[in-house]
């Protein structure tokens, strides 16, 4: 059995995503664990207390962050939470009695976008409103950017305003290409 | 030599010449120069040719309204056509070409159009041109369109990168002239977010071209301090340069920002053009208006041009139009102009419309005149005055000022329906009571005509606008500025004129307009569509008063009574490619790649999309001659040993919750509740309409947890059909729904060898013998030492096979894997295509087959859930007479009598001996592959009552590809009808 070695591969294969440009910085996030957490009919109230000692499970438009875990409302009692990547599933499976918990830690690739300059950039890309109140520290979206679904979050300010943005791993490439022409143009052209 | 160039004033900066070509001669203008002014300047006046008399014209506006100055820019695949001269800013190396000319611009061959004129009035080529009809499109379009017409375009792919860009604000301000600089102060100091745009490269509109004071200064000052101003305030955006085109639903407005036409070399990967996208909560309109002509014979050679354009020449870009100037005017504000071109030296005539406007101005004043002829053939040389007392004189003129009237610029507030209504004193149409929600109209473009009324109205409108918002805001304080009364007696042509142009764009007369009448045209949008008023790149917009005016006189009727045709977006043209933005080409949309795809293109893998997945078709091998040496090797080898094929793209559904079983047994025409757990069953889904939808199978992995599966193309239409299912049919069922397509790399290893192959990949504890992991077993399982996957046994091919899940992480190597473990038996990768040839040896029906027309009877699954107690999606529709009417066509196979006779999918089915007409119609074939399994090419189809024809020979007809082919109706299930392999 020794011949047949698995190892898990971005889904960049071995050209990666990561783009810079003056004051902007966009990049594959590091591996994590992501599940789909998905309250039972009714049960919202008793979901949202089995995980509260973890976090609070945030509502629409909104996520939550505690202790390296982060919750963010997908729709009307349903959540992605992230987490560290091994064991994600069985941990919050084992808190959700009235939750359906499904593994989607493959099923998206996490990119982090940052900088002076990533408002400029999101501008290029979705037609949301990222202005500092209008998209704050902790919002989420559920959205499309260039004809491919994102879900993005705001993260607290790095160098200038940051964004974690999850993108199918199928589409992602196809991502990752428009986020760094949408960068060049940036660049280029000054805003 | 810039002959006609003021000594000094103007808006340009004379230490920053500038060189540039038009029609290869070199020129030189100024920053703050357009192409047309730098033009005027250097004494140009013929700048292009007409559309259809090719007759000789030069600017009549100084603005975004221009309908002749249209020229080229560029060479080769950069090249740009029908670019407005009057708003092309100038950059050093600027290359322009005229257009619509055969030999030269002087010299244009097709002038010849003009002498025939006689011939070529509205509805000529409808009437000519009517026989022999096969002719139209063959030889006389093709020779209309080469004689009449705008710019050519290259023909190449525009290299040039446009991008979007979405802009969100509290107020949108659209133009910056007085009233909208006024706006946007008053927004900008209240902390709101403002953006202002404007089509021109210098925010101020005719403040920047008037003489007058603001403020106790130059307008043009005032406006540039008011635009440094705003530039300081971070909640304002500034937008020059950008055209707001379009009011949408929702608050939202498309603009185009020119980045790059005005620079000579644009830094690498700049975009040329950005289409913005504006969210605002608030609009106001402040576009001014644009000055309109008076018909009078012959009143299109170069020269001849709009009074306030006159006044821009000089007052902007010091220019001077002309030495000997005649100026034609029914209003006040043609006196403006008369007084301007004195001041600049030139010798002026002023001819009123208006009897007793005989003030003294220190030039001469003809009151209740009237212009009756021009002469001059590139550039007016005299001019025909008609004098009160009806005396006819000529005089010398090398330019001639009309002014008949300002229009409010409020096409935009017509883009969602609304009406412009008629107002009597200004003699101009003023925004209807209508106007997009959200947008107010403020300034000249709602009809406000001094500029004092205009910096006040626009600074009202922006508290208005900021208190609907609630945003407490007082006015900006208007500076001082005139404030005249204008009067206007409305003119809108000569008596007696026949060759006097409304559309100068389109070359329609008034004599068009008379003839389209005389032919029974009434209705404004009819005398549009035959005359050809009011279209093409400037929309009539100096064009469209005046001729309704004269359709009104033609008629009748009031103006009012006439109305207008309507404003659509865009205001100006936009390009097709600044729409399209960065997707086109390869990356028109995106594509979707499966975790594997790298693997597969290092294998020299073609990709086929399907959808917007990249799937591989085959594998080239060395030797192989064409793409069927490469399948029919693919099959040989599944069939004889084992083939793996990438199956990631089939949409996988969680379906969880106590009533799992209960949702899918409403949703597929089978039951899924009574499925054991660790079992798979096909499943059939129905639309309402009782048509089939999609198929697949569902394994139930545990007691509330079901995967479904579904085919490539539908996934999505069926996890949306689910989701609706489950939100709004049947919210009383505790169940949820979550797309795994993206978290399970799939693939299909099938063969006599299939099992021997994943023994060696399963983890040891994992009992794959057929008693313990049986036909449509499916486990959680482990492979490689612990990487857990799921393992499903089923077979599209018809082989024993099996399913296998991972991780999309692993997929790349897991494929890899399968490859190396199957070595040893000569296992093979395998492409979509050898997939698609098993599946209809087998008698699979898929997407060819699932056509959206077809029942589940006819494709012999009518006894699928047939038992079935409860109701489904589609049950009832299904019952209707129509699909259940027994000579329905239904799925059958098809053999050649000759092999070697190559069947095509889309042949129709006729008995032999009978015509191929429709009446005979049979059905038709809907797949067909070759069958390196029976060494023939085999086919599925639907045939009338096909199930009680086994044995029958019919034809298959296909007319387009000239084959009619004998075939012998079959059963679909070429190989192993019984399924002993795939249970072996």
């Amino acid at each position: 059995m020794a011949e047949f070695i698995l190892s898990a591969r971005s889904a960049f294969g071995g050209a990666p995503a990561r783009v810079e440009a003056p004051g902007v910085t966009f990049d594959e996030a590091g591996p994590r664990g992501l599940v789909h957490l998905a309250a039972r009919r009714g049960l919202g109230a008793a979901l949202e207390a089995e995980i509260a000692g973890l976090l609070p499970l945030p509502g629409a438009g909104r996520s939550a962050e505690a202790d390296g875990f982060c919750a963010v409302a997908l729709a009307p009692g349903q959540w992605l939470i992230t987490g560290p990547q091994e064991g994600l599933e069985t941990h919050i499976a084992m808190l959700a009695a009235s939750g359906a918990v499904t593994d989607l830690s493959d099923a998206y690739v996490s990119f982090r976008l940052e900088g002076p300059g990533a408002r400029a950039v999101l501008a290029r890309l979705s037609s949301l409103d990222f202005e500092e109140t209008a998209f704050p520290v902790g919002a989420a979206a559920r959205t499309i950017m260039a004809h491919i679904g994102v879900i993005i979050r705001r993260l607290p300010d790095a160098d200038g305003p940051a964004y974690a943005l999850e993108t199918a791993r199928s589409t992602a490439r196809s991502f990752a290409h428009d986020v760094a022409q949408a960068i060049r143009a940036m660049a280029a052209s000054g805003r | 030599m810039q002959i006609d160039r003021l000594s000094s004033g103007g808006l340009i900066d004379r230490s920053s010449p500038l060189g540039f070509d038009f029609d290869g001669v070199r020129y030189e203008g100024f920053a703050g120069d357009t192409l047309a002014s730098a033009l005027i300047a250097n004494g140009v006046r013929l700048m292009g040719r007409s559309f259809k008399y090719h007759r000789p014209r030069g600017p009549l506006s100084a603005g975004p309204e221009e309908p002749n100055a249209l020229m080229t820019l560029g060479a080769g695949a950069k090249s740009d056509p029908n670019v407005r001269a009057t708003t092309q800013e100038l950059f050093d190396g600027l290359e322009a070409r005229s257009q619509n000319h055969l030999g030269g611009l002087r010299r244009d061959l097709l002038a010849v159009n003009d002498v025939f004129h006689r011939f070529l009035g509205a509805g000529f080529y409808y009437k000519t041109f009517m026989w022999p009809s096969a002719f139209w499109e063959r030889i006389y379009e093709p020779l209309i369109r080469r004689a009449a017409g705008l710019g050519a375009l290259s023909g190449e792919p525009d290299p040039d990168e446009y991008e979007h860009a979405h802009l969100h604000c509290d107020i949108l301000i659209i133009g910056a002239g007085p009233a909208g600089l006024m706006a946007a102060l008053t927004a900008g100091r209240s902390g709101a977010r403002v953006a202002l745009a404007d089509e021109d490269f210098r925010l101020g509109g005719r403040l920047n071209a008037e003489s007058h004071q603001v403020g106790g200064g130059g307008a043009a000052d005032w406006a540039a301090a008011a635009a440094a101003e705003l530039a300081t305030l971070l909640n304002v955006t500034l937008l020059p340069r950008t055209t707001v085109f379009g009011v949408y639903d929702g608050g939202i407005y498309g603009a185009l920002e020119r980045l790059a036409d005005h620079i000579a070399a644009p830094a690498a990967g700049a975009p040329r053009q950005r289409l913005w996208k504006v969210v605002a909560k608030r609009a106001i309109l402040a576009a001014g208006a644009i000055e309109r002509p008076i018909a009078f014979e012959n009143n299109d050679r170069p020269g001849i041009m709009l009074a306030g354009a006159a006044r821009t020449w000089i007052n902007r870009y010091a220019a001077l139009p002309g030495r000997r100037a005649v100026v034609f005017t029914c209003n006040d504000d043609g006196w403006r102009t008369a007084r301007d071109l004195q001041t600049a030296g030139a010798e002026v005539t002023l001819v009123d419309s208006r009897a007793g406007q005989a003030k003294a101005e220190g030039f001469r004043t003809i009151p209740g005149g009237a212009l009756v002829d021009t002469g001059g053939r590139r550039r007016v040389s005299h001019v025909s005055i008609r004098h009160a007392d009806g005396t006819v004189d000529r005089v010398a003129a090398d330019m001639i000022a009309v002014s008949g009237g300002w229009s409010p610029t409020l096409h935009l507030t017509c883009h969602l329906g609304g009406r412009p209504i008629w107002d009597e004193t200004l003699a101009a149409f003023i925004p209807g009571p209508n106007p997009p929600p959200g947008l107010s109209v403020a300034g000249a473009a709602r009809g406000v005509c001094s500029t004092a009324a205009c910096l006040k109205d626009g600074a009202q409108k922006a508290v208005a606008a900021l208190g609907d918002i609630g945003v407490t805001a007082p006015p900006a304080g208007a500076p001082a500025a005139e404030d005249g009364p204008v009067s206007i007696a409305p003119f809108w042509f000569v008596e007696g004129a026949k060759r006097a142009w409304i559309d100068l764009q389109n070359d329609v007369t008034l004599k068009d307009l008379q003839l389209a009448h005389q032919e029974g045209f009434r209705s404004v949008e009819h005398m549009k569509r035959y005359t050809t008023l009011g279209m093409a790149t400037d929309q009539g917009k100096t064009a469209n008063v005046i001729a309704i005016a004269a359709i009104a006189a033609l008629t009748g009727r009031s103006v009012e009574e006439t109305g207008t045709t309507s404003f659509r977006p865009p205001y100006t043209p936009v390009p097709i490619a600044a729409f399209a933005g960065r997707h086109r080409g390869g990356e028109f949309r995106p594509t979707r790649l499966t975790p594997s795809h790298d693997w597969a293109a290092a294998q020299g893998t073609d990709f086929v999309e399907a959808g917007l997945w990249m799937r591989a078709q085959w594998f080239r091998r060395d030797g192989e001659a064409g793409w069927r040496d490469s399948v029919d090797r693919e099959v040989k080898t599944t069939r004889s040993a084992a083939g793996i094929v990438d199956v990631t793209t089939l949409g996988k559904i969680d379906v969880k919750g106590p009533d799992a079983g209960a949702f899918l047994d409403r949703l597929y025409q089978n039951s899924f509740s009574t499925l054991a757990i660790g079992r798979c069953r096909y499943g059939l889904m129905l639309r309402e309409d009782g048509i089939v939808f999609d198929d697949g199978t569902a394994a139930r992995l545990g007691a509330e947890h079901f995967l479904v599966t579904t085919t490539t193309a539908k996934a999505v239409e069926v996890m949306r059909h689910m989701e609706f299912c489950r939100q709004c049919l049947w919210p009383e069922l505790d169940v949820s729904l979550v797309s795994v397509t993206e978290q399970w790399a799939q693939y299909a290893a099938t063969g006599p060898r299939a099992r021997d192959l994943l023994r060696k990949i399963v983890d040891a504890e994992h009992d794959l013998g057929d008693a313990a992991f049986p036909y449509m077993a499916c486990a959680a399982v482990s492979v490689c030492g612990g990487v857990p996957a799921r393992l499903f046994r089923l077979s599209f091919s018809g082989e024993l096979g099996y399913e296998i899940a991972i991780p999309a992480r692993y997929g790349h190597d897991l494929v890899d894997v399968l490859v190396r473990a199957g070595a040893e038996w000569g296992a093979a990768p395998y492409g979509v295509e050898a997939l698609g040839v098993m599946r209809v040896e087998k008698g699979h029906p898929a997407g060819s087959e699932l056509d959206g027309r077809t029942t589940a009877a006819d494709l012999g699954m009518a006894r699928l859930g047939a038992k079935k107690a409860t109701g489904f999606i589609g049950r009832e529709m299904a019952r209707r007479e129509g699909l259940t009417r027994p000579d329905r066509e239904t799925m059958v196979g098809l053999r050649p009598v000759d092999p070697q006779a190559k069947l095509s999918s889309g042949a129709h089915f006729i008995e032999i001996g009978a015509e191929p007409t429709l009446a005979n119609d049979l059905g038709w074939m809907a797949s067909a592959v070759w069958s390196p399994e029976l060494e023939s090419y085999i086919g599925l189809g639907f045939v009338r009552g096909g199930g009680q024809r086994m044995g029958d020979r019919i034809r298959a007809w296909d007319g387009i590809r000239g084959a009619d082919i004998v075939v012998e109706i079959v059963s679909p299930h070429f190989v192993d009808p019984e399924g002993e392999r795939l249970r072996g």
